[in-house]
């Protein structure tokens, strides 16, 4: 592979020194390209004190194609399918070069807090959403518990 | 080119000048060079033809041009240890001897700032009836040198708008950069793989000037640099000719003088085989430009348009944006910008994808307004007049827009 350019260095180098509130993205050792993501569900929302893992790799492309983005973490959310894919327009047609991995990352904790059941990815859990808004946001903090714990350190 | 003649003879009686002169070039030279860090940091012989089954008694030499000898390479390794001092050295000053079959014409690179202390052995000869250009003062040898003290000669193909023919414009390259020091000399030549493969390790700037057309002999001719940062350009025997604008220096197969170049001259090397219709056949027009390095150090008038362009981008964004969004990287004097109508920059560089991916049509990666790059500009200007000057519904107006774009900031950022 080409060497990793400056810009993939110096985006990881300040996640490290200056990482985001609530966000952790670490590099893997073998692929500098790949990312080790966790994500804490949002205060007030169904997965509130629940940690999410995510795995995000930056294409060759980058910054010019947007970095893909996927949940390893179970998670009930209209908008994310249970491969864990996510359906955000940063993601797709309305990624920017000038968008870098920690605004990315942002951009999916905000839609934790602020699901779309009308542009739904995961169509079922999308009717439940608009059907029952109450009992679906149970079903996401159950699933929040049972997959998404915070292990105690 | 003497190339044919080579194989055919055996190694050692082919041309004993030339294995002689390979010799003095590559061995006994580095070897006395060695305690002496002012020559020859780097150092690899370039042999060609003839000079090649000699180099074959060396190790090293079957793929005919290559780093040769281990002798060399031990050198250079001693020679890297008592340079370790003076690491800026090191680094700046390789010299590269070529030896080109029987014409055995060496490429060096010197080190800037050693004219004193190196023999000078930069043989000039001008065509006779002309002088040397005079001695100049040191402030004005001062600004033909680069920040490390390095003369420099940058060859871009030349583009004959004059001729309406649509007869081909010779060969295409990218632009060629070379600096070197004082005594300086540098190969023109053909690209071949062997030269490839030699010159691999060696940075950029410091490579024999080659091209990919069959029109162009092994070794053509060279660049020469005097310790006034004065260039000289000099025929060795190429087949087909080189030009200096326009006129031939020497016949056929003989050498030239050294002739004196003038930024902007134009140089052709070889003339256009089978009509060049064939790019491998093409000659090389050239354009020079000579010791403009000063011209890309920052100076108080770059330094001072960036400033503009940054207090631009606050006013109208209400953000000082300081790097390029695209690389990160800071936009510093002397780099290609491209701002965008909504007061957003980038180096040209990163933004070019963008720009050409929907052209004219280009939206702005940072807050999103699209704009047409192809939007006439008369038009455009009456307007900003106006809004200036007008009431206060235009101003109104200017708001909104303003408010659009602080909008998309906020959203990305």
């Amino acid at each position: 592979m080409a060497s990793l350019p400056k810009r993939i260095i110096k985006e990881t180098e300040k996640l490290v020194s200056d990482p985001v509130p609530g966000i952790t993205a670490e590099p893997h050792d073998d692929n500098l390209r790949y990312f080790q993501v966790t994500i804490e569900g949002p205060e007030q929302s169904p997965y509130e004190d629940g940690v999410f893992k995510l795995e995000l790799f930056l294409p060759d492309d980058y910054p010019m194609e947007a970095p893909k983005v996927r949940f390893l973490t179970k998670i009930y959310h209209p908008n994310i399918d249970r491969l864990g894919r996510i359906c955000l327009d940063v993601l797709k047609t309305n990624w920017s070069p000038a968008l870098q991995i920690r605004t990315v990352l942002l951009s999916i904790q905000a839609l934790l807090a602020s699901p779309n059941p009308n542009d739904p990815l995961a169509n079922d859990v999308a009717e439940d959403w608009i059907k029952n808004e109450e009992g679906a946001k149970a079903k996401a903090r159950e699933w929040t518990k049972l997959y998404a714990k915070k292990k105690p350190e | 080119m003497s190339i044919n003649t080579a194989p055919s003879s055996p190694p050692n009686q082919t041309s004993p000048t030339a294995a002689a002169a390979a010799a003095a070039a590559a061995a006994p030279h580095d070897h006395t060079k060695s305690n002496n860090p002012i020559r020859l940091p780097i150092s690899i012989s370039l042999t060609i033809n003839d000079t090649l089954n000699h180099g074959s008694n060396n190790n090293g030499g079957s793929n005919g041009l290559g780093i040769l000898p281990s002798r060399t390479a031990t050198s250079l390794a001693m020679m890297n240890g008592s340079n370790a001092n003076a690491a800026a050295a090191t680094t700046e000053t390789s010299a590269v001897p070529a030896v080109a079959g029987t014409k055995s014409i060496r490429h060096f690179v010197y080190p800037p700032n050693q004219v004193n202390q190196i023999d000078f052995s930069l043989d000039i000869h001008p065509p006779p009836n002309t002088s040397l250009p005079e001695r100049i003062d040191q402030p004005t040898l001062k600004h033909r040198m680069d920040k490390h003290g390095l003369f420099s000669i940058r060859l871009t193909p030349f583009i004959d708008t004059t001729s309406s023919s649509a007869a081909n414009q010779g060969l295409f390259f990218d632009p060629i950069i070379r600096t070197a020091g004082a005594g300086s000399q540098i190969i023109i030549g053909r690209y071949t793989e062997r030269v490839r493969e030699a010159i691999s390790k060696i940075p950029d700037q410091y490579h024999p000037v080659v091209f990919k057309s069959k029109v162009i002999s092994r070794t053509h001719g060279c660049f020469k640099v005097d310790d006034q940062g004065n260039w000289f350009l000099k025929d060795v025997k190429s087949s087909s000719g080189t030009f200096l604008n326009h006129q031939r220096l020497s016949s056929a197969s003989t050498t030239s003088s050294d002739h004196l170049l003038h930024d902007g001259d134009i140089i052709q090397l070889g003339m256009d085989f089978r009509g060049g219709t064939e790019e491998i056949y093409r000659c090389v027009k050239m354009k020079i430009e000579l010791n403009k390095s000063w011209k890309l150090k920052a100076n108080a008038f770059n330094k001072e348009a960036l400033n503009r362009i940054k207090s631009l981008q606050k006013l109208t964004t209400g953000l000082e944006q300081e790097d390029c969004s695209i690389c990160l990287n800071k936009i510093k004097p002397c780099q290609a910008i491209f701002i965008s109508p909504c007061a957003h920059s980038w180096h040209f560089h990163c933004v070019r994808r963008l720009v050409i991916l929907s052209y004219p049509q280009f939206m702005c990666p940072n807050c999103r307004s699209n704009c047409d790059l192809e939007a006439t500009l008369e038009s455009e200007s009456e307007s900003e007049f106006e809004s200036e000057s007008e009431n206060e519904s235009d101003i109104e107006m200017d708001i909104e827009v303003d408010t659009n774009n602080n909008l998309g900031v906020r959203l990305i950022d």
